[in-house]
């Protein structure tokens, strides 16, 4: 697609930066300080690196993208799998996305991890992730996709379980890994069934195919392709009935929790159906799924983050609620605001969960909002990066967060595709956003101070190698909403109703919330995330644990083993074995020796005598 | 090198083992030294093999043959594949490996032990590289002779019961394969595989042929093992002195494997059409329960054995998707396999030299995790653990890729189940790394310190992981050589 070869190796280096300083913290034993400059160094690098290609892919003409020279990674019989990096319109925002939100979220660890007790062993695991989300993001084919989409996966358990000492640390990361898996065999069986139909898994072939003609494979196959691809997308993005493992990753470190679990792993299954759009619309079915999968989730999530008390829990569930929201967008067919929403939320979420790391590092790890309040005055850069990422999340006007919030709320307006249920879902859950957004700032920053004296003595405000990456972060918040491109015309009513929603919602939300008490039935359902992960242990986890118990312990051991040691005993005390009995007790070496060669001959002469008779 | 000299390497690899065995039967010390050179003078006769094996044509090469016992038409005759040149490059690799790994433990400081140890080499070498039916089947038995007396003599508290429940299971299989094997030469009045492949589905009923197909089958099958014939595995596998029990994991069930490609699928075709979704429902079922089983056990070794029943049950399922494509990727798996269940034992026998158990409860280093008191071990283990989970970038994935698209290409359903390895798979896998890793007993009265790695064990292991991570990211690169290049059903 480009005819200079230095351009078409960048992508490369953009991806392989990163890997080095995994390598280079992971082998060269670097000291702590090093550590995080080698790893947030290597991806500020990257990131200038892909503002270059970024330029030159503008200057480039529409439809035109840059891409690395295809390199063989399997052949075997039909099966061609080439893979090769790509920069185009949409991997080139991801890959900002990636490396300047995760530069700034390096740089903040930086501070974070201070009293880690090994923090190289953190910086590799972050670099490695930024590594595989590149992969990712600029894979040309299903299967380079599939590498990074389970390389994060890796990370993401690596990262979760970092403090691994603690079991239920150690165990969410492993549930992330495991759930993760369920809708990975969606993703594979997804590409098998292409690869079967229409013999290439790379996605501009796959794009050119769909846009020449319409019935390559037959609907009923195709959907029944694409929910599997989506099956995929569920696991990666935490949606039902996958979404519990999401809640549960919070016990990594908080920077974790805004780079992997909020801005950009958790997106990955919007992009991929971003990626696959012209095959999507093809398939009705399977876009109606895909919007009611969402629209449900995201209401869901959204009313359990409205009792959820700690701080981080607030967070994810309404991340997973706005990923919902993407989904939504995706299923009516606005690709392109469900990828507007994702950038808005990479900043505005990164932004809440960095300042609320901030919070839980002044409070020296209290994460139970019912304890903090009153800190406005004490962490005031804290309180007024979070209050700007709480209040971009309501989709207070003006904010990022209300542009593109608004788009998916207009797609779903005006799509064919949609229903009033949907738009019906979207309100609801903008009502919801709204209301915990003010509670989650009330309980935290106004208020009483309801903390302890041993850490109110030591309350502090954030280093600045934190809180540059806060403001930074605010500051795309504010103004992130420019990337808009507007593709349909602007409905005032709809702006103004989402506005009111915000505006009041989270008015209410500060005021009224925090000492809401909801009826206690209710509350007990939404704090326990109505029961969905209780049920999964109840009839899926534990009764598979039992039946692993049975085999090995019982039936294993009973059928074979013991079975097998009575039928030997028997044979053993056989009148012909007891004169080896003597001899394999002996103890004699030459004995044994002499056995050997006689067993040697026998088998020998055996063979030899039964081919002779014939 | 010329047409002549290259037709001797075969007979050389395979004489090279026993020849040293012999020596160390008869002189006394100097094992190590005269062992160790046995091993780098196979690795040097296998680098000349893969450096002058055409791997465009897929027929045997370096072929060599020397009369035998004319009047059944049986010879010495030698010749490599693709098949075979994988399967003896894992052979000579592991037995390299491991005999550096344990070079300080109890029994190889007996010279009889390593002399049954190269023993069981040779035999290998001749099953994998014979072109006649009769010595395949001397190499098959024979390889059991030194295993057997290696339990018997080294092994643990009930030898005697495990070698002979080793002894008895084996040779139920391999009476009836003999029976098979008669047969099939008598037909061709041939012990030759060319003229028996030639001949193949030509003159006998069918009803003859479909009992044929099924006695070599079920010696192979127990010789992976295949659920429900493991029964023999998990106890044999903990049961065996280290060597014995890496060998037998890494390459004896790969004889088991190697049987059904080069014998049970190509020998029958008409009936392996037929037969095909059964084995391949077995297979899966080998998965599965293997991968449960795993969970649930407490002995690291029996963990190795199940967690091996479900790899091998995946490269027999895609031995019988009968597609080139899930073929060629158990080929590559068999390989991977062997590479994988190495780097297992290796970690798993370090633990237990350290802590004198094989018992998951009685791996304890004080009060913390052994991720704490002995790192090295803990990352190796997890790296190795990746390939077992067959992540991207690890040279399972690229078996386990082929072996479920092939599977696919057959039957949506059995990839539908075939494909839940990846779950259940990471399941047994991640949960026991927990369990061995990150465990920590505030309570624990040990204060034992642990040991970690030493310097070669870190070399060694730092190969291995090489090789996972070289082949997952370069299998082209790495593996062409083994690549299948066609399969007509």
């Amino acid at each position: 697609m480009n005819q200079q070869p230095i351009l078409s190796l960048l992508p490369l280096l953009v991806l392989l930066l990163p890997f080095g300083g995994f390598l280079s913290c992971a082998l060269l034993r670097p000291t702590p300080k090093q550590s995080g400059v080698i790893a947030s160094s290597t991806m500020g690098l990257s990131f200038l690196v892909a503002l270059l290609l970024f330029f030159k892919l503008q200057q480039l003409p529409a439809g035109e993208y840059i891409a690395t020279p295809s390199y063989l990674w399997l052949a075997l019989g039909t099966l061609n799998l080439k893979i090769s990096l790509l920069f185009d319109e949409l991997s080139s925002l991801l890959v900002l996305i990636v490396t300047g939100i995760g530069g700034l979220i390096h740089l903040y660890s930086i501070g974070y991890m201070h009293d880690d007790r090994t923090p190289a062993r953190y910086f590799a695991y972050l670099n490695l992730f930024c590594f595989f989300m590149l992969a990712l993001v600029m894979s040309s084919s299903l299967p380079l996709m599939f590498f990074g989409w389970e390389g994060v996966g890796l990370c993401s358990y690596l990262l979760i379980g970092y403090w691994y000492e603690d079991q239920e640390k150690a165990l969410a990361g492993t549930k992330a890994f495991i759930m993760n898996r369920i809708g990975d065999l969606g993703f594979l069986l997804g590409m098998f069934f292409l690869f079967r139909h229409l013999g290439t898994l790379e996605f501009k072939a796959l794009t050119q195919l769909f846009s020449q003609s319409l019935a390559l494979l037959p609907e009923g196959t195709l959907t029944l392709t694409l929910l599997l691809l989506f099956a995929g997308a569920i696991g990666k993005s935490a949606q039902i009935p996958l979404a519990t493992w999401l809640p549960d990753a919070m016990s990594g470190p908080t920077p974790v929790s805004a780079l992997i679990h909020a801005a950009t792993m958790v997106t990955a299954g919007v992009f991929l159906l971003a990626r696959l759009s012209p095959l999507y619309m093809q398939s009705p079915t399977a876009m109606m799924t895909i919007a009611i999968v969402g629209g449900v989730t995201a209401l869901w999530a959204a009313s359990i983050a409205l009792a959820q008390n700690d701080i981080k829990k607030v967070l994810a569930y309404s991340t997973v609620s706005q990923l919902g929201l993407m989904f939504v967008a995706s299923g009516v067919g606005a690709f392109n605001a469900a990828i507007f929403h994702l950038t808005t939320h990479a900043f505005f979420k990164a932004l809440l969960f960095l300042a609320a790391g901030s919070v839980i590092h002044a409070c020296l790890g209290e994460q139970d909002m019912r304890k903090m309040g009153g800190l406005k005055k004490i962490i005031p850069i804290t309180f007024i990066t979070m209050l700007i990422g709480a209040l971009t999340l309501a989709g207070i006007p003006l904010l990022s967060g209300f542009f593109s919030k608004d788009e998916i709320l207009l797609a779903a307006y005006t799509s064919p595709l949609s229903s009033t249920l949907l738009v019906a879902l979207i309100i609801l859950t903008s009502i919801l956003t709204a209301l915990y957004s003010g509670r989650l700032i009330a309980m935290a920053f106004l208020g009483k101070m309801r903390l302890d004296d041993r850490i109110v003595s030591k309350l502090h405000e954030s280093p600045k190698i934190m809180t540059i990456p806060l403001v930074t972060l605010s500051i795309l918040s504010i103004f992130g909403g420019a990337l808009a491109h507007h593709s349909a015309p602007i409905n005032y009513t709809l702006m103004i109703v989402s506005a009111v929603i915000a505006l009041v919602g989270f008015w209410i939300g500060v005021k009224v919330m925090p000492n809401f008490k909801l009826p206690s039935t209710l509350r007990k359902t939404l704090e326990n995330a109505y029961y969905l992960d209780r049920s999964y242990y109840k009839l899926m986890v534990n009764p598979y644990r039992r039946l692993s118990e049975v085999l090995a312990n019982f039936l294993d051991q009973k059928l074979f083993y013991d079975f097998l040691i009575l039928l030997s005993r028997l044979i053993y005390t056989l009148p012909l074995g007891s004169k080896s009995k003597r001899l394999f007790a002996s103890g004699n070496l030459n004995s044994y020796l002499l056995i050997f060669a006689l067993s040697f001959l026998t088998i020998l002469l055996t063979t030899f005598f039964m081919n002779f008779k014939i | 090198m010329t047409m002549m000299t290259e037709s001797y390497l075969l007979p050389i690899l395979v004489l090279l083992p026993s020849l040293a065995a012999l020596l160390l039967i008869f002189f006394k010390g100097r094992g190590r030294t005269l062992s160790l050179l046995a091993e780098s003078l196979a690795l040097a006769t296998l680098l000349c093999l893969w450096w002058r094996f055409d791997h465009t044509l897929q027929s045997m090469q370096f072929n060599f043959s020397l009369p035998w016992i004319p009047r059944i038409g049986a010879s010495l005759s030698f010749g490599i594949d693709q098949l075979s040149l994988a399967l003896t490059t894992l052979s000579t690799l592991t037995f390299l490996v491991v005999d550096l790994y344990f070079r300080d433990d109890y029994e190889g400081k007996s010279n009889l032990y390593r002399a049954l140890f190269l023993l069981v080499q040779t035999c290998l070498y001749i099953t994998f590289l014979s072109t006649d039916l009769l010595l395949f089947y001397m190499g098959w038995e024979l390889a059991l002779v030194p295993i057997f007396f290696m339990i018997l003599i080294f092994g643990g508290e009930r030898r005697k019961l495990v070698a002979m429940t080793l002894f008895f299971y084996t040779i139920i299989g391999s009476l009836f394969m003999l029976l098979a094997l008669i047969a099939l030469s008598v037909e061709a009045k041939s012990t030759s595989y060319a003229t028996i492949l030639a001949q193949s589905g030509a003159h006998v009923a069918s009803f003859g042929r479909i009992f044929l197909f099924l006695a070599v089958t079920l010696a192979f099958l127990i010789k992976i093992p295949v659920a429900p014939f493991h029964g023999w595995q998990p106890l044999v596998y903990s049961e065996t002195p280290k060597r014995g029990a890496v060998i037998l994991a890494a390459l004896l069930s790969k004889m088991g494997m190697y049987g059904l490609l080069r014998f049970s699928i190509p020998l029958f075709p008409d009936v392996v059409r037929d037969f095909a979704p059964y084995i391949t429902a077995l297979a899966i079922f080998s998965i599965i329960y293997g991968a449960i089983t795993a969970l649930g056990t407490n002995n690291i070794i029996k963990f190795i054995a199940y967690s091996s029943i479900s790899h091998s049950g995946a490269i027999v399922a895609g031995l019988f998707s009968l597609t080139l494509i899930g073929i060629s990727g158990a080929v590559y798996q068999m390989f991977n396999h062997g590479v994988l269940v190495v780097g297992l034992f290796f970690i798993a026998y370090h633990l237990q030299t350290v802590f004198n158990s094989k018992q998951l409860s009685d791996y304890q280093c004080g009060n913390a995790s052994l991720a704490r008191y002995m790192p090295l071990t803990a990352t190796y283990l997890f790296l190795i653990i990746l390939s077992s989970i067959a992540l991207p970038g690890t040279n399972s994935f690229v078996g386990e890729f082929a072996i479920l698209l092939g599977i696919f290409e057959n039957s949506t359903t059995h990839a539908l189940f075939a494909g839940t390895t990846i779950i259940v798979g990471a399941v047994y896998a991640l949960v026991w790394y927990q369990r061995l890793i990150f465990h920590s007993n505030q309570s624990s009265l040990r204060t034992r310190a642990g040991v970690d790695l030493d310097r070669t064990q870190i070399a060694l292991l730092t190969l291995l992981v090489l090789l996972i991570f070289s082949i997952g990211f370069f299998p082209e690169l790495t593996l062409y050589k083994f690549k299948v290049l066609f399969f007509k059903q």
